[in-house]
């Protein structure tokens, strides 16, 4: 099937009328949440997944993705109105979309956040439906070994990417690893850490697991702790939106480049929205001819962010739907539902279920469309909606998570883990970790496990299968470099010489010492070059894949 | 609560511990070895892995040069800055709560002292606040989970009738939009919007019914096979959204429009009647597919321009302030 008789295939899946409501339920609850202050994107959807789970795997998946494309669109309005960047993503449209309000221009802001917002997201969709199944077609030559290699990439990335420290993000996908073994060993039969509980033979729920952290530990975090909405400016009527001419001129290039800057970063795996967005007002401050205008009210400043943001949304289906390796907290929320209902997510996904993956793509158009005529015409009901007070918003939700969570396995059990996970879930935040990489491990655990298992049953015990094949090997490298090019910035900007040589050290002495471990294996890589590196010069990071992998293999 | 100076020593070790605790207790499956791994090995490895991150990180720490950091700006992003005993009691008693009622004394019972008690954790709700949004979601709780999609709880226990505990609910509600300020015309008022928003709902569901059959026809080449939803399932769904919406919106207070209290009063009393009978027939009628599959079977794409309908009809009557 190609791009064009798929994308007909997808829209006949739709358009179909119960695919095109859920859809519809789920671009107008992302919306909403996303002009929400004070609920997120992952409460949102972990909230929804149970109710999913009674519907068919299409419309489920097409509504969960809607949650996630529509929010953008709320978060923009929380942002550019109220000052509140309770949405990631949007946090540096504040910077100049707030001193546009307070000029009274704040509709003009919003009306070109929403052109933005739909040049980048056809963009993004266009970059997807041409790229993922090129490279599913790619991925389809992958063996146990690579896909492990690539899963490792791939939660390197989400970890060390994301925002928060580094080493923290690694603690907190390997816990969310180890969180995944809770249960039944699929190869043996043995139960592992249920401390003899019948309930926890099936593992910790995923539903459970998500609205305890993202859920319960946030309503933990905020109450009482919001700050209070300042409504001055609140006042925007769809005829306010409409941008002058020299308004438009000023903002056509800024959406160009943020589309592209947005697009160039949904490739990378691990980097979402978030840093898409950073990017591009950096860049586009970079670029200006009045710098200092910035953080006055500049147009550009809200135009770039704020495409780049949805095209990356967009393109970051891509790894998703092709690989089967998420790259945020939201795209493992979709994979477990996909796994949920009994789809193996991967490369043979787009061709075992054409259905999923072309049907999500002409929703994709359908939604964005749909959150134009929401968002544009309905400006006002979504602006009095940010005035929900926090009191009545997070006891709603709170029954709702205890409801969802017992409605998955009709199981009282699993509230009682949920609250466990939203107490612990608190400790974390307040010990600063990020929470979102757990579940990036949580969900890719089992089957890094038996890819892993696999691949050393096939290799007899040989670790150098991993470095053997020069796919698998690339990806290894990639994480060496990834590793690296993290330290690199460290040493540069922040820690002091003795932290580096000290880290690097241990890595090297790790690396040496525990060869058989594969976790371990590539830290030793990572010391190694990474000292080679430093003897002779810092950029060498980019050195060809071949040299660390070779050294290894050669032991 | 904790200084940035000490957080990450904490930090690393919980990492730590939990590291070494997975890995003493992998330890005691079997462990194998590469080529025959055991069910252990894994977790083993990863458990030292972890427990080394966690040295890691408060040797990062230790090393660190601690800037003085500038204050957060709060944006209700950052963390409480002192214990707040109230609000976390709050939350985690609501859910405590509901782990030991759900089973033994009903949904409507669990919900409202779990919605109660989560409200009470704000500092700034009054009690009136806390028993108006716990009456309300438990009604609309009750209706959404029980009537519609059977979650396996029982809805009461005993002899309460549903109807008393509803009609509660909706006076109470009355009384926190202030209906007792409404007169006989404002009720009037509402039930004619009601009834203008069903009609107004049912229309576009026709108009939306064809447009999207009209379509699935012109792209699939198989026969359509979409029903006709029951005029049962229509009212079911619109009720709830006339149901719901006002309830949303009624939250809002943002217009302090003491005048939209008695349409919404009125909308809140003919919709549960709607609802009521809708549900009742439903529960009724035990030789039907269950609830959910109809709703699925029967094209539900069209509610979803119900409540485009709705809200523009919510826009028009009340953001602009009637």
């Amino acid at each position: 099937m190609n791009g064009f008789e798929g994308i007909y295939h997808g829209f006949s899946i739709a358009l179909e009328p119960q695919n095109l409501m859920w859809c519809f339920v789920g671009v107008t609850i992302g919306n909403l949440v996303g002009v929400l202050p004070g609920m997120g994107v992952l409460s949102a959807v972990s909230i929804l997944l149970p109710l999913t789970f009674g519907m068919k795997e299409v419309p489920a998946i097409l509504m969960l993705a809607g949650i996630f494309y529509g929010s953008q669109y709320g978060g923009a309005i929380c942002s550019i109105l109220l000052n509140l960047p309770c949405h990631p993503p949007h946090a540096v449209t504040c910077l100049d979309g707030y001193p546009m309000t307070k000029q009274g221009k704040g509709g003009v802001a919003l009306g070109i956040t929403m052109m933005g917002a739909a040049f980048g997201a056809a963009f993004g969709i266009v970059q997807m439906m041409f790229f993922a199944p090129y490279i599913a077609k790619v991925a389809f030559q992958f063996g146990a070994p690579e896909i492990c290699s690539l899963m490792l990439l791939g939660l390197l990335a989400g970890s060390t990417l994301a925002k928060g420290s580094p080493l923290k993000g690694v603690a907190m996908t390997i816990l969310g690893l180890l969180l995944g073994l809770v249960g039944t060993d699929i190869n043996t039969g043995v139960e592992r850490f249920t401390f003899g509980m019948i309930d926890l033979s099936d593992g910790v729920a995923l539903v459970g697991l998500a609205l305890g952290i993202f859920g319960i530990a946030e309503f933990l975090k905020s109450v009482n702790n919001t700050a209070p909405v300042n409504t001055a400016y609140t006042n925007v009527r769809m005829r306010d939106m409409r941008p002058s001419k020299a308004e438009m001129k000023e903002a056509v290039f800024p959406i160009l480049r943020g589309t592209l800057i947005g697009s160039l970063c949904s490739c990378i795996p691990g980097t979402g929205p978030t840093i898409a967005s950073f990017v591009a007002y950096a860049a586009e401050k970079k670029i200006s001819k009045t710098p200092e205008k910035f953080g006055h009210g500049m147009i550009a400043g809200v135009a770039a962010p704020e495409t780049s943001t949805h095209s990356s949304v967009q393109g970051d289906f891509i790894p998703t739907m092709s690989l089967g390796i998420p790259g945020d907290a939201v795209m493992a929320l979709l994979l477990g539902a996909l796994i949920i209902h009994g789809i193996t997510p991967g490369p043979r996904l787009i061709v075992e279920h054409p259905d999923i993956f072309w049907g999500l793509i002409a929703s994709f158009w359908i939604g964005n469309l749909m959150l134009i005529v929401l968002n544009v015409p309905m400006i006002g009901v979504w602006v009095k909606m940010l005035m929900v007070p926090y009191k009545f918003l997070f006891p709603s939700a709170l029954f709702f998570i205890c409801i969802g969570v017992y409605a998955d396995k009709n199981s009282i059990y699993d509230v009682g883990v949920t609250l466990f996970f939203g107490i612990f879930g608190y400790l974390l935040l307040m010990l600063k970790f990020e929470p979102a990489p757990i579940l990036l491990g949580f969900v890719l655990g089992p089957r890094f496990e038996e890819n892993f298992r696999r691949a050393l049953i096939i290799s007899r015990g040989d670790m150098n299968t991993f470095v053997d094949r020069w796919i698998s090997a690339t990806f290894l490298s990639l994480c060496v470099v990834l590793v690296c090019g993290q330290m690199y910035v460290r040493i540069k900007d922040k820690a002091p010489v003795p932290a580096t040589i000290f880290g690097l050290a241990a890595l090297a002495l790790v690396g040496y010492l525990n060869i058989y471990v594969f976790g371990l294996i590539v830290f030793g890589i990572a010391a190694k070059f990474a000292i080679g590196s430093m003897t002779k010069k810092p950029a060498a990071s980019a050195k060809p894949a071949e040299t660390p992998t070779a050294r290894i293999a050669g032991e | 609560m904790i200084s940035d100076k000490h957080r990450d020593y904490y930090a690393g070790a919980l990492v730590f511990l939990l590291g070494i605790g997975t890995a003493v207790m992998g330890s005691t499956y079997t462990v194998g070895t590469l080529t025959k791994m055991g069910p252990g090995f894994f977790p083993t490895a990863l458990g030292f892995l972890m427990a080394f991150m966690g040295v890691l990180v408060a040797a990062a720490n230790f090393l660190a040069r601690h800037k003085e950091a500038a204050p957060e700006i709060n944006h209700g992003g950052g963390m409480q800055t002192s214990p707040d005993w109230r609000g976390w009691g709050c939350i985690i008693a609501a859910v405590v709560s509901f782990i030991l009622l759900a089973e033994h004394a009903g949904l409507v019972f669990a919900t409202f002292i779990c919605v109660f008690l989560g409200c009470w954790g704000d500092k700034t709700a009054r009690l009136q606040d806390s028993a108006s949004l716990a009456l309300g979601i438990s009604l609309f709780g009750i209706l959404l989970f029980s009537d519609i999609l059977r979650v396996q709880l029982p809805a009461y226990v005993g002899n309460v009738p549903a109807e008393i505990l509803a009609l509660l609910g909706v006076s109470l509600f009355g009384y926190i939009l202030r209906a007792e300020q409404a007169t006989v015309r404002d009720i009037v008022y509402g039930v004619c919007v009601t009834a203008w928003a069903l009609a107004m709902t049912l229309l576009g569901f026709v108009l939306f019914f064809f447009a999207a059959r009209l379509f699935y026809d012109l792209f699939s080449s198989q026969a359509s096979n979409v029903q006709i939803p029951g005029f049962q399932d229509i009212f079911l769904i619109s009720g709830l959204l006339v149901l719901g919406l006002p309830l949303f919106s009624g939250l809002l207070r943002s217009g302090a429009n003491l005048r939209i209290a008695g349409p919404l009063f009125g909308a809140l009393l003919m919709a549960f009647s709607a609802l009521e009978s809708g549900a009742r027939s439903l529960i009724g009628n035990k030789s039907q597919p269950s609830t959910p599959e109809r709703l699925q079977a029967s094209g539900m794409a069209v509610y979803g321009l119900l409540f485009y309908f709705y809200v523009l009809l919510m826009q028009i009557f009340i953001v602009r302030g009637m």
